[in-house]
């Protein structure tokens, strides 16, 4: 039992972390947001696994992780409001060109943030070229730009 | 089974969101087909500040002591004979000591006898007791009595390295020298 209950435990503490630490935290995967991940992965190890090194008990402990995610993606399919209490929200964060600073600020991304996407995503110059700019679910920053005509 | 038409009923609640009929639009966002509900919005934002704070809190919580060894929570009770020094947070699987300060007040003794209950041994693995006792007996009412030599000044202190097998509040009982001293820890899962 206690693999399980390790599992899940572990599951649901990074589910709650991550969702309050918000969207942007590992979004961008900067080399020290990497560094981070690691040593998160690291420290979540021990906690998973104890000084039970049995191959029992690590089959137990990724069965249960990946059973836990099957069972909360039929959930969330099932029950929407699940789907948007853990996975949160698209945000519009540019309209018609026009920041919108409360979002931004709400959701910790700045002008530059945007701007480096609509460079990447679609090769534009500035801000009112960009038609919308979406924070997605995932923490990426989406940029539909305004038609060149 | 599904129920379809409860499938039917969750998917209409998502168009809602889609349009937000009847609220006027905090964007002109409207030609874009996007998920977007301004007042849950908001809440998870509360929430979301909410958490900051508590991992703030639990950091604090964990520097002063309340979430295992820290500043404030290294305990001492007893006074005169016996004297423990002990965590009174610790943490399942972590080892934690034990520290007795024994000091006879009446009158030299050549060893001393000290007895820990057996409800709190229990739940521990005792992996080093130093100085290494010169006997241990288990009698078979309260607890385990381990018996020391006594140091050239007449005092002595023992420590016990222990590793908590089960999360939980612990109640210890130390004995020696015609005292007891009483002592509570908790165990974090």
């Amino acid at each position: 039992m206690e693999p399980v209950v390790r599992a899940l435990a572990i599951y649901v503490l990074l589910m709650i972390v991550f969702r309050i630490a918000g969207k942007r935290t590992l979004a961008q995967i900067t080399t020290f947001d990497f560094i981070l991940l690691l040593i998160v992965s690291e420290a979540t190890q021990n906690a998973l696994i104890g000084n039970n090194y049995s191959l029992t008990n690590a089959a137990l402990v990724i069965v249960t992780l990946v059973g836990t995610e099957i069972g909360l993606s039929v959930l969330k399919e099932k029950w929407p409001r699940l789907d948007k209490w853990i996975e949160g929200l698209p945000l519009v964060i540019v309209d018609h060109g026009r920041p919108i600073k409360e979002h931004m600020e709400r959701a910790r991304v700045d002008e530059s943030d945007i701007l480096t996407a609509a460079r990447e995503l679609q090769g534009l110059e500035r801000m009112d070229q960009i038609k919308y700019a979406v924070l997605e679910r995932n923490g990426a920053i989406s940029v539909i730009p305004k038609s060149r005509t | 089974m599904s129920d379809p038409g409860k499938n039917r009923e969750d998917r209409n609640e998502g168009q809602k969101w889609l349009h937000r009929e009847g609220q006027p639009p905090d964007t002109a966002s409207e030609g874009l087909q996007i998920d977007q509900d301004p007042a849950f919005q908001e809440l998870a934002w509360k929430l979301q500040r909410f958490g900051w704070w508590v991992m703030l809190l639990s950091v604090v919580a964990a520097i002063l002591g309340y979430l295992g060894p820290g500043l404030m929570t290294d305990s001492q009770v007893g006074s005169g004979s016996v004297r423990l020094e002990y965590n009174r947070f610790i943490h399942y699987g972590a080892v934690t000591r034990l520290r007795i300060h024994l000091k006879p007040t009446t009158h030299r003794k050549d060893h001393i006898d000290l007895q820990l209950n057996h409800q709190y041994l229990d739940r521990f693995q005792v992996q080093q007791v130093t100085p290494y006792p010169e006997g241990v007996r288990a009698p078979l009412v309260d607890g385990v009595v381990y018996t020391f030599a006594v140091g050239s000044n007449g005092d002595s202190v023992v420590g016990f390295d222990l590793l908590p097998l089960y999360p939980g509040l612990l109640r210890g009982q130390v004995e020696a020298l015609d005292e007891r001293v009483d002592f509570k820890q908790f165990v974090l899962p």
